[in-house]
């Protein structure tokens, strides 16, 4: 990515992005992850369920996102440890614990109709461990999946 | 920037619409608008086609349930067709096979209503 929307500086085995609360910005964050997983030949079923724990993970901070933290960005860093992959997410905004989130029954939730609501099932789903921590107003996000 | 391709079309009183590309955070507001103008026309039975759906977010999932949620107050219904191998294991993976009636292509699904 050029221009100076993102500071991404790959290393073999990590990568970080920087990305602006924007939800037509996130999709890089996506390629990234993707693109990255690819160089480390992780299998396409575990590389397809951390794109999209990482895409609902960041999602859900733009779309709860205050006013106030709206130029903040969103700093991702992903990295392959022998045999798993662990992503970290942070942002400086109020405390959002989503370890601490109710999920939905799907089979009440599909038949309620709710659009919304599904992201953090999604994570918590997809992801082998979902850690939370809040620190000086930096909330952290930190998914492991074994691959 | 995400892409989302949608085209729709008539096979007697089913509606088919073909979904590609991705279906994510951006583009699940277009597509709730599409569907959305279908079922205001008057479509009630709707076959989704996502052979070509590379990618599928909580957004797009949402839309999709919501506008069968829609339907279904009418006596109407989405069903899936087509569906690639990617988007099956998400579907499989998050519980969400079993829920929506899916078919192998759309000839099928079109007869199923």
């Amino acid at each position: 990515m050029g221009g100076d929307t993102y500071v991404m500086a790959g290393v073999p085995d990590k990568i970080t992005i920087d990305v602006p609360r924007v939800i037509s910005k996130l999709d890089h964050v996506r390629d990234s992850v993707i693109d990255f997983l690819k160089q480390h030949d992780v299998s396409e079923g575990a590389a397809s369920r951390i794109e999209l724990s990482v895409y609902e993970a960041v999602v859900n901070i733009v779309e709860h996102s205050s006013h106030e933290n709206r130029d903040n960005t969103i700093h991702v860093e992903c990295l392959v440890h022998q045999d798993e992959v662990v992503i970290v997410i942070s942002h400086f905004g109020e405390k959002f614990d989503i370890t601490k989130a109710e999920l939905p029954d799907i089979e009440k939730h599909y038949k309620s109709g709710k659009m919304r609501g599904l992201g953090i099932y999604f994570i918590m789903t997809l992801m082998d461990k979902v850690e939370y921590s809040h620190v000086d107003m930096l909330n952290t996000l930190t998914m492991t999946k074994k691959i | 920037m995400s892409v989302l391709q949608y085209s729709s079309a008539k096979h007697g009183p089913v509606t088919l619409i073909t979904i590609g590309g991705s279906l994510d955070a951006e583009t699940s507001p277009k597509f709730h608008a599409k569907i959305k103008g279908e079922i205001e026309k008057g479509a009630k039975r709707i076959v989704c086609n996502l052979e070509r759906l590379d990618y599928i977010a909580s957004a797009g999932l949402g839309v999709l349930i919501s506008a069968n949620d829609e339907l279904s107050k009418q006596g109407g219904e989405i069903r899936l067709s087509a569906m690639n191998e990617k988007i099956i294991k998400i579907f499989k993976l998050l519980g969400f096979i079993n829920l929506f009636k899916i078919f192998e292509n759309d000839q099928k699904a079109i007869d199923s209503f």
